[in-house]
């Protein structure tokens, strides 16, 4: 499992076991004032509510707006927008229900962990995990599970991260370079480490990741914040609107308009459907991100990251394997093909580097005859710094060498002249060149070539289709560089990159005001990770990038910041795309109701009548229809919300007509088609002896109107 | 460092940033509220003597020149006694005149625009049939256009459609010395027809007819 | 002559004057392009010294170039100094030169106040009668000097607007220079060359108040007289509308022939329809220009059709009278020299660039008609006044760009400058101010009795209530048409104080908060647009921003629509 999308069998993945009595609680939890006064347009529906309640209970209170009073016609107008306010406030239950359960599972893993304390002395004690401090050292023998985030500073030891990752894979954890890193949480599969601790108690990884996909306090991302400000605006024009045509109609006479219409009115033309699920799309956007092995540090960086402008990719185990394979052999002149064949095989048949194996596999395609040596019968000449040069003597006092131009021409002269401009030529192209030679003989070379992932040239497509351009990272020359940034299809790419450059690179399309992102896992990616506006860092890496990074990928796997923009693209649009249905949603509602309005009115009216286009007949029961589809519009797109509009990588401009056609067009039809067909079903309701009994006993035992 | 773009993107035209001036310190003593007040004042006192007088002075000036007719008001003089403008609507509800649109307040432009009754009002319905009780007295050829008893949007205009004319004929063969037959020709012969061909409707200024039709009948003017 | 919906015969006429404007805007709109952005243009050696005089009297410096915080002052102060200027011109308008016009007295504070406003903030709606109300002097040193500078600042404002997306150094321009450079190379220069068109197209053009003739039947007449062509150029070209005579461009003298009504739609059309190609020009951007005009094409086309179809109607309450022949057009309210499609433009243009120059009692119109005239106040920006309509489109796309930007995946920007919470901000106010503006005076105006109780027949009173809806929309919208009714007399302490405020702020309030989308804009730096991007110059953006203007303006107006226009309709 590369890439964290397919498998579910992680444990940070429980979005199938959410639990409802947490639902349950968290949507009447949401009924708590202070909870829905952040949401501006759901909360101008809970003071409506409240005010429908307190006059359905005593109708008297205000005479002049509740004139031709039904006891249960303002008991449906109050239950129904009870339901538009539940109904979101269920969304954004189950949007949070998922992130706690990813959190739950990852608490399981913490629980009573002791660690083995290694004091200055070397005597190990052990102590509960809440003492460690930073820069302790403790010890995690094989198949413990290590207590703490740290670096690793002595040994080496394969970890198994399957219960943070998912990944079934053991990862190799060694003192030195950029694999020190260990999580808190995962486990020694084999070897034995000394780490040293990196965080403080509460500060781990996993309490991070703990609290961010549980936090309820989720800071609002620069996007929702705007898109609030506007539907803030046009829900208090849209009151200003409503207020106006009640008093008007009161004024001029032509219809009355009491307060259940008044405010099934507006609450049907409020942005309910965006306003009910803003906050779950948000939640859900950081949990998708979750679900695909990543750990985004606030929401900030998902949305950040269906903004970017350049992706800044290293070369080396992003775009290719990181690993160089041979891909030719050249004879030296008066050197048969099969000798060099070979020398190459048994040269190479105990390398069990990739380079090796990949030139034993070239040698054996190439040539009839297999190679057997017999144990005891040869010694592997390792490579060494000094040597620069890996190879094997055999029995017979035969050597077999294979290593660079100039390593062999030390041991075995100057290379002939043709075989020395194929290796020139062949370095100009970008491939690195290794000579072989026996027993101080060259006999010929090898070319070996940086080999690009496959499927990572359908990606950067992908990515370029979505607006993105690609920028190559690599500490290869010019040449080298250019080849692979051909043969990948990168838009840009830098060689003879110094550690700085990316750092450099970022500034610079900063400075023109682009979003980057980069991945990284060394120490020496760390500023540029923090500098980039999404930094995804690689759970493999160092504790320093991880920390400098915005967000980690526990798969270890770069080409992860692909999915991750579509996640944030899609955050994005699925804003957009309900917007636009909710408004255009909206104006179909009008049609619903004002022509009813008019229906108690004498004659006349013939042009607001044939607004009437729906051909409903009942006042009471068009406006109950209008607000009963208005809220059934949260529930229905509710898994739309969580799931994200569908996205493919297209323009901008083919986005924007589909999207328009399927939420715009689709919102507007959806409005007088669905109205239309509630009312059908209340209609027949009504006309079922069963429900008009219970609808006349509520009416008897309800209190309202009575006070 | 080097940076190669393989395929060079094409450079996207930057916007320039061509008027941004640098804003130089505010000069010594210079209160910019005061200097905004005195600056508004200025700019005030200029627009009135340039655009409030010059402007209009100027234009009157070449107008008086060469089209000094019209820049009086079309008047339409008669041993140098203006009888009124060509444009504009006068009285004329003698019964051997043809009569023009019914206006409230009696052609006096100073009394501004008429306020209309609106489309669906009905006290339209009364105000257009007691106007056509002027008519009522008097033979009319066909049914009355509806031009002759409603309000223009001026009440100030002197024009009709020919249609509207030629409905009058009856009543101003009855009340003067000129057949039908003359009538239609005189009629016709103050058409104005659209401007070349296709701009404006054709139509009669009711004012210079009634003008010629009281020459013919040899009554005052 | 009878019409039909084919675009020959009677559309002839009208159609060449649209090419004809539509032909001549890309060059007039880049020209004003230039003008706004401080470049040079044609006739800089005139325009030059001028302005540099002008600058040295003002005691400007033309380089410094103003924060928004001291630009909106500039702004406020100079409109201030203009407002108090005419209040006081009109209250003591005897007393300065060209006072003494016979039966004319000074004006009531109120009135005085009304039309002070409504003149200094482009709205131009009258509660007076010019001819019997306003002397020489107060037409031509108070309103007319207001024609020009309000224009002039819609003009400033539009430029501040669009530096914000060229600058990136926090700075929108200098008000003074803004407004000097409109008024000098773009309203004067078109004014007098409307001006002398005018004079040959025979409007009269003289300082004489008025002429009394001997009428044919041998009674007097007082005929009103001024410099009508002069007037009328800034009228029309400024988005103004207040007209010299009371009948405004219906009455002869204002607009004497179907060719003077033809040549003024175009003195209307010129700035409004230029100016998506001047934004165009500013921003460097040519095709800009097109979703724009697209946008105003469809939502004007569909009015002027809607104003037509209404009109050739017959109406169905005349329809019973015997031996009345309602003919191919409804006639109330016409003006017999012009076709029903040459009307209509003029009444349609003019109302939709917010001119409010009337050539027809719009209270006349059919309630069709109506609702399309009162749909174009509400919009306020297909093409919308003179500088301000651009800002309005402008405001309105940023709110449509937001929404669709988010809907291709990318935090929305134009012209590569994000949208932020701050523009929405500014930009949905405009959505909530508009609509308070129309709704709290109608509400209070009826709820406090300030008219006399509406007609009790459904259809004289919803024209009533429809002729106030109008008033307080013509006034928040800065627009200036008026239908009137005979029920309501609106030259009243009431209608003059609040129409006063409805005016001021529906005038100001805009303007400032376009000024501050312009520094927000204007203190970020632009980025390259990428592949990205949305583009809006395309047609299916061109579509979006013409649903999205028409859905939000039904959404916030549909129920004003409802009680208004279409109560009429039918209203037995």
């Amino acid at each position: 499992m590369a890439t964290g999308r397919t498998s579910p069998s992680a444990d940070v993945r429980a979005d199938s076991r959410i639990s409802l009595a947490y639902v349950l609680a968290e949507s009447i939890r949401g009924f708590d004032p202070r909870r829905e006064i952040r949401h501006p347009v759901m909360f101008t529906v809970y003071v409506l509510f409240l005010f429908i309640l307190v006059v359905m209970l005593d109708p008297g209170l205000f005479p002049d707006l509740t004139v031709g009073y039904d006891k249960i016609y303002y008991l449906g107008t109050a239950v129904l927008l009870f339901a538009t306010l539940w109904f979101a406030n269920l969304s954004e239950g189950i949007a949070e229900a998922q992130g706690r359960a990813q959190a739950e599972s990852l608490r399981q893993i913490r629980g009573g962990l002791r660690a083995r304390r290694l004091d200055p002395a070397g005597t190990e004690s052990a102590v509960p995990v809440e003492t460690l401090r930073i820069g302790d050292v403790f010890v995690v023998p094989q198949g413990e599970t290590i207590p703490m985030d740290g670096d690793v500073v002595h040994g080496a030891a394969q970890i198994d991260e399957s219960m943070l990752t998912g990944e079934s894979q053991t990862v190799l954890r060694e003192s030195g370079g950029d694999r020190t890193s260990v999580l808190g949480g995962s486990r020694v599969a084999e070897g034995e480490i000394q780490v040293r601790v990196s965080a403080l108690q509460g500060q781990s990884f996993l309490d991070r990741l703990i609290r961010l996909v549980e936090s309820t306090t989720r800071e609002k991302t620069p996007n929702e914040i705007a898109l609030n400000v506007l539907l803030s605006a046009l829900s208090l024009a849209l009151f200003i609107v409503v207020l106006g045509l009640v008093y008007l109609c009161q004024l001029t006479g032509y219809a009355a308009i009491d307060v259940a219409t008044a405010s099934s009115l507006l609450v049907s033309l409020l942005p309910t459907t965006i306003g009910g699920l803003l906050p779950a799309i948000g939640i859900s956007g950081i949990n998708r991100v979750a679900e695909a092995n990543v750990i985004a540090k606030s929401g900030k960086a998902v949305e950040a990251a269906g903004d970017l402008d350049v992706l800044i990719l290293d070369k080396t185990g992003t775009i290719t394997t990181g690993n160089r394979l041979a891909v030719q052999l050249v004879p030296a002149p008066e050197v048969e093909m099969g000798d060099l064949l070979t020398a190459a095989l048994v040269g190479s048949s105990l390398d069990d580097t990739p380079e090796g194996r990949s030139i034993v596999r070239l040698a054996a395609r190439r040539s009839a005859q297999s190679v057997r040596l017999e144990p005891g019968s040869f010694r592997v000449v390792p490579f060494s710094a000094e040597r620069r040069m890996s190879g094997i003597v055999l029995a017979d006092g035969t050597e077999i060498y294979k290593g660079s131009v100039s390593a062999i021409q030390d041991y075995a002269g100057e290379l002939p002249p043709t075989l020395a401009n194929a290796a020139t030529e062949g370095a100009r192209q970008g491939m690195t060149v290794l000579v072989i030679a026996r027993s101080k003989r060259t006999l010929g070379l090898v070319y070996l070539k940086d080999v690009v992932k496959p499927g990572i040239k359908e990606r950067l497509a992908e990515l370029r289709r979505m607006g993105i351009r690609t920028v190559m990272c690599t500490g290869d020359n010019r040449l080298t560089a250019a080849t692979i940034a051909k043969e990948a299809g990168v838009d840009d790419f830098i060689a003879e990159a110094r550690p700085e450059a990316k750092l450099l690179l970022i500034n610079r399309e900063k400075a023109q005001g682009r979003l980057v992102a980069m991945t990284g896992d060394g120490t020496n990616d760390a500023p540029a990770l923090a500098r980039a506006d999404v930094g995804l860092a690689m759970n493999s890496g160092t504790s320093a990038a991880k920390e400098a990074g915005n967000m980690v990928d526990l798969d270890s796997d770069p080409t992860k910041l692909i999915q991750v923009v579509s996640i944030g693209k899609q955050l994005l649009i699925t804003r957009g795309a309900l917007t636009t249905f909710s408004i255009t949603n909206d104006v179909a509602k009008y049609f619903a109701i004002i022509p009813v309005l008019f229906a108690t009115a004498g004659g006349g009216f013939v042009g607001v009548r044939a607004l009437n286009v729906l051909g409903l007949s009942s006042p009471h029961l068009a406006v109950l229809a209008t607000v009963l589809f208005n809220a059934l519009m949260i529930p229905t797109l509710i898994p739309l919300a969580l799931r994200g509009v569908p996205f493919r990588p297209r323009s901008a401009i083919d986005l924007l007509r589909q999207n328009l056609l399927l939420y715009g067009i689709g919102g507007l039809a959806s409005a007088f088609v669905g109205i239309k067909a509630v009312y059908i079903v209340l209609e027949w309701l009504g006309r079922i002896p069963a429900w008009q009994s219970l609808l006349s006993a509520l009416a008897h035992f309800l209190p309202g109107g009575f006070l | 460092m080097t940076v190669h773009p393989p395929r060079p993107v094409r450079p996207l035209d930057p916007i320039p940033d061509e008027t941004a001036t640098e804003a130089p310190p505010v000069p010594a003593g210079h209160h910019p509220v005061l200097g905004h007040l005195r600056a508004s004042i200025v700019l005030l006192v200029l627009t009135v003597f340039l655009l409030g007088l010059a402007y209009p002075g100027a234009i009157t000036f070449f107008a008086q020149k060469v089209e000094a007719t019209s820049a009086n008001g079309s008047l339409y003089y008669v041993n140098g006694t203006a009888y009124g403008s060509t444009l504009i609507a006068q009285n004329l509800s003698a019964p051997w005149l043809f009569w023009e649109r019914p206006t409230p307040y009696d052609y006096n432009s100073s009394l501004g625009s008429p306020t209309l009754l609106g489309y669906s009002d009905p006290a339209l319905v009364n105000e257009t049939k007691s106007y056509m009780q002027q008519y009522g007295p008097y033979k009319v050829n066909a049914s009355v256009p509806a031009i002759l008893v409603t309000i223009s949007g001026s009440g100030l205009d002197p024009d009709l459609t020919p249609e509207a004319v030629l409905v009058q004929i009856p009543r101003i063969a009855a009340h003067s010395n000129l057949t039908e037959a003359e009538l239609n020709t005189l009629v016709d012969a103050y058409i104005i027809p659209p401007f070349a061909g296709f701009i404006g409707p054709a139509y009669v200024d009711v004012f210079k007819l009634d003008l010629k039709l009281l020459t013919l009948e040899h009554r005052s003017v | 002559m009878s019409y039909s919906l084919s675009l020959v015969g009677p559309y002839l006429d009208i159609a060449i004057v649209f090419a004809l404007v539509l032909a001549l805007a890309p060059s007039i709109g880049s020209f004003m392009g230039r003008v706004f952005m401080n470049r040079p243009t044609v006739g800089e050696g005139v325009f030059g010294p001028i302005e540099r005089a002008i600058y040295r009297l003002l005691g400007v410096n033309p380089r410094h170039s103003m924060r928004v915080r001291e630009y909106a002052v500039a702004f406020l102060l100079s409109n201030a100094v203009l407002i108090l200027w005419i209040f006081f011109l009109l209250m003591f308008q005897n007393r300065f030169p060209w006072g003494a016009t016979p039966g004319i007295s000074p004006m009531a504070w109120d009135l005085a106040l009304h039309s002070a406003s409504s003149f200094s903030t482009n709205t131009d709606f009258v509660h007076f009668v010019t001819e019997s109300q306003v002397t020489q002097g107060g037409l031509l040193l108070g309103l007319q000097v207001a024609m020009f500078l309000s224009a002039g600042a819609g003009l400033a404002i539009l430029a501040a607007f669009i530096r914000g997306f060229v600058r990136k150094d926090g700075t929108i321009g200098n008000y003074f220079v803004d407004i000097t450079r409109c008024v000098v190379r773009i309203l004067t220069p078109l004014s007098i060359l409307g001006a002398v068109v005018l004079v040959f197209l025979g409007l009269p053009e003289t300082f004489a108040t008025s002429a009394t003739v001997h009428t044919l039947l041998g009674s007097t007449q007082s005929i009103p007289l001024g410099p009508v062509a002069s007037w009328q150029s800034i009228m029309l070209i400024g988005s103004n509308g207040g007209g010299i005579f009371g009948a405004n461009s219906a009455h002869p003298f204002e607009n004497p022939s179907a060719l003077s009504n033809l040549f003024e739609i175009g003195l209307m059309m010129v700035v409004p329809f230029s100016s998506p190609f001047a934004f165009a020009s500013a921003v460097r951007r040519k095709g800009e220009a097109l979703p724009f005009l697209g946008t105003i094409l469809i939502v004007f086309f569909t009015a002027v059709a809607l104003v037509i179809i209404g009109q050739i109607a017959t109406n169905p309450d005349l329809s019973p009278i015997a031996a009345l022949s309602q003919g191919s057009a409804y006639p109330v309210g016409q003006e017999t020299r012009f076709t029903l499609p040459e009307g209509a433009l003029f009444q349609t243009v003019s109302v939709y660039a917010n001119v409010g120059a009337n050539n027809m009692a719009i209270g006349a119109l059919s309630p069709i008609g109506q609702m399309a005239m009162l749909f174009g106040m509400f919009t306020q920006s297909t093409p919308g006044g003179v500088g301000t309509g651009m800002g309005y489109l402008l405001t309105n796309a940023l709110i449509a760009i937001f929404v669709g930007g988010l809907m291709v995946g990318r935090t929305p920007e134009y012209l590569g400058k994000k949208i932020g919470r701050q523009q929405i901000g500014w930009a949905a106010s405009l959505l909530l101010v508009h609509p308070v503006l129309i709704f709290t005076p109608l509400v209070a105006t009826l709820m406090g009795g300030f008219v006399p109780p509406l007609p009790t027949a459904v259809g004289a009173s919803a024209h009533t209530f429809t002729s106030i809806l109008y008033e307080f929309t013509s006034e928040a919208a800065n627009n200036g048409s008026g239908m009137g009714s005979v029920y309501v007399n609106d030259a009243t302490l009431w209608f003059n104080v609040v129409g006063a405020v409805v005016m001021l702020i529906g005038r100001f309030f805009p303007m400032i908060a376009m000024l501050m989308i312009s520094h927000y804009f204007s203190v970020q730096s632009p980025l390259p647009p990428g592949p990205g991007t949305l583009k809006t110059q395309s047609f299916t953006f061109t579509i979006y921003l013409t649903l999205f203007l028409i859905i939000l303006t039904a959404l916030l107006f549909l129920p004003a629509l409802a009680l208004g226009p279409l109560t009429q309709i039918g209203g037995g």
